[in-house]
């Protein structure tokens, strides 16, 4: 599905005195297929953004154009491309209500009117494609599952409605180095199998320079850069002034020239770095 | 979001007259404000205590638009109250829909119900427009606080009071947020028969029940962590002081609650 955002502005409690715009005029285009990730400072507006997205939130201008649908209609088609378009929430394991992770999975596709069969059948699909083993998982209390494992849970009953595009924000807030490698693998995985659009938000440059083709850069609610990393990564003072940092792959890089070393520093991830240092040293 | 439209409860930033007068004026006053509501017996008293409202409203520089906002979750109650009084009333009837005649005392007695709803609403949702939640319990805490005598908690409740207040803009924006991460999952909160909907509001209450209790176990850890053992020898960092704007105020509402309290007596 090919996403098309044309001049979305929005502004929270308007004519109010708290009135804040959150997003100003902000354009770009989501690519079938594609891996995008979404940066920017904390209050840029990107969860906003996100909102909009499958239509939660109606923007103020703008429209956002889904296959050439604009999803904030009325229409049944228009709610039928929304659908296609799932959000995983930053700390989705808060929304966990039922009394086992099976029931609670299939939440999403029972309101999309499956049968039941049809639901639990998706439902363990999609347990599986976060990790879990559905045959143990299936009869517990979500509410009894570690972090890590709650959250696995929220995402697959996001899977289980098999989105076109999926949208996710700060997947990996507040989980360890295992749970968030985890996490992201899972993602990978998921988009190697079922072909997905994937936006991720993000705060970590890391993740962004190894899995995005495709990056956005937010600042004050306004879209403020995009280009493929490598592009984005390159230009370490503006980031730097948006308050955001370089891949550690690529600050090693620049380091290391500084320091007299003739490499290239348009590396993104250890692996190229390590090329690099090779080359060089080896 | 409409959840977030609520304004009860909702501090109105501002540096208006009404804004700076003591938080025990203004618990007194409203009050005052809500006693002579019930004193009122008649529609010219209404007309006094809307004007001073007016005026206080006025005074205070918050929009009316805001205040009318904060209307709209009542509305429910007001419509209901109002049919009730309508057709339940026994009288003099004016006309009949079916089995149910609307009477001249019912019209009488619903009007009279819904401006005395409409102005203790606003009366009641001004003080927590003008008062920050926190000077509010402190107030209500030195209000309280000959009752110690009688070993009334008052700082106990006041603090209490306080974490309730500073809670429901927080527990409204979690609502929010589950109510949308469950809207993304396909849940329905708007449509469909009572039954339904109430059945559609688990998905809702279950996880905000659990961030209540999370939130509360965390928050009484931080308030542990920082030594919090009651009121006992605590004081405080912004003393209260009545000033001559609190002696202006009371003298107006006094002389408003006598109005109110000679117009009844003149109904005889």
């Amino acid at each position: 599905m090919r996403i098309e955002v044309k001049g979305l502005t929005h502004i929270y409690s308007e004519g109010m005195p708290f009135e804040t715009v959150a997003l100003e005029d902000v354009s770009f285009t989501l690519q079938p297929g594609s891996f995008a990730g979404l940066i920017g400072h904390t209050g840029s507006g990107k969860s906003t953004l996100i909102q909009h997205l499958n239509g939660l939130l109606r923007p103020v201008e703008g429209a956002v154009i889904a296959d050439g649908v604009d999803i904030a209609e009325k229409s049944d088609a228009a709610r039928a491309l929304r659908r296609r378009i799932g959000l995983v929430f930053q700390y989705p394991e808060y929304q966990l209500f039922e009394e086992t992770v099976l029931r609670d999975v299939c939440f999403g596709p029972k309101n999309l009117g499956f049968s039941q069969e049809e639901c639990e059948a998706r439902a363990l699909h999609a347990l599986s494609l976060v990790g879990l083993d559905g045959e143990t998982f299936r009869d517990r209390s979500p509410f009894g599952l570690s972090g890590g494992e709650k959250r696995r849970v929220a995402i697959a009953g996001v899977l289980a409605m098999e989105p076109d595009v999926l949208i996710l924000d700060e997947p990996t807030a507040g989980l360890d180095p295992a749970g968030h490698r985890a996490v992201l693998d899972m993602v990978q995985e998921i988009k190697r199998e079922r072909d997905l659009t994937i936006l991720l938000v993000t705060h970590n440059m890391d993740d962004v320079a190894r899995l995005a083709d495709r990056v956005l850069v937010m600042e004050k609610g306004r879209l403020v850069m995009e280009g493929t990393p490598g592009e984005i990564f390159s230009k370490e003072q503006e980031l730097h002034r948006l308050g955001l940092s370089l891949p550690q792959a690529t600050r090693l890089m620049k380091r290391l020239e500084e320091k007299g070393c003739p490499v290239q520093t348009d590396v993104l991830t250890f692996e190229e770095a390590e090329e690099q240092i090779v080359k060089v040293f080896g | 979001m409409a959840i977030k439209d609520i304004t009860l409860g909702q501090y109105f930033p501002g540096e208006s007259a009404v804004h700076r007068l003591d938080p025990r004026t203004k618990i007194l006053g409203t009050f005052v404000f809500i006693i002579s509501l019930f004193i009122v017996n008649r529609f010219a008293g209404f007309a006094i205590a809307a004007v001073f409202l007016g005026a206080v409203i006025a005074a205070s520089r918050v929009p009316l638009k805001f205040m009318l906002k904060g209307l709209r979750p009542i509305l429910f109650l007001i419509v209901f109250s109002t049919l009730l009084n309508l057709f339940v009333t026994t009288g003099t009837p004016i006309f009949q829909i079916g089995p149910l005649s609307v009477t001249e005392e019912g019209v009488y007695r619903a009007s009279f119900m819904v401006i005395r709803l409409i102005l203790l609403i606003f009366g009641s949702s001004l003080l927590t427009l003008v008062t920050k939640p926190i000077t509010l319990t402190d107030g209500i805490e030195r209000l309280l606080s000959p009752m110690n005598i009688v070993k009334l908690p008052s700082h106990e409740l006041a603090m209490m009071m306080t974490i309730a207040l500073r809670f429901i803009p927080t527990l409204l924006d979690e609502t929010d947020k589950i109510m949308k991460a469950q809207t993304a999952r396909g849940a329905d909160f708007e449509s469909g028969n009572l039954f339904r909907r109430a059945k559609g509001l688990i998905p809702l209450l279950v996880p905000l029940f659990v961030s209540a209790f999370r939130i509360a176990a965390d928050l009484a850890m931080a308030m542990e962590a920082r030594c919090y053992r009651g009121g006992k020898g605590r004081t405080r960092m912004n003393g209260m002081a009545f000033t001559g704007l609190d002696a202006l105020a009371f003298l107006i509402l006094a002389v408003y609650f006598g109005s109110i309290v000679y117009v009844r007596m003149l109904a005889g």
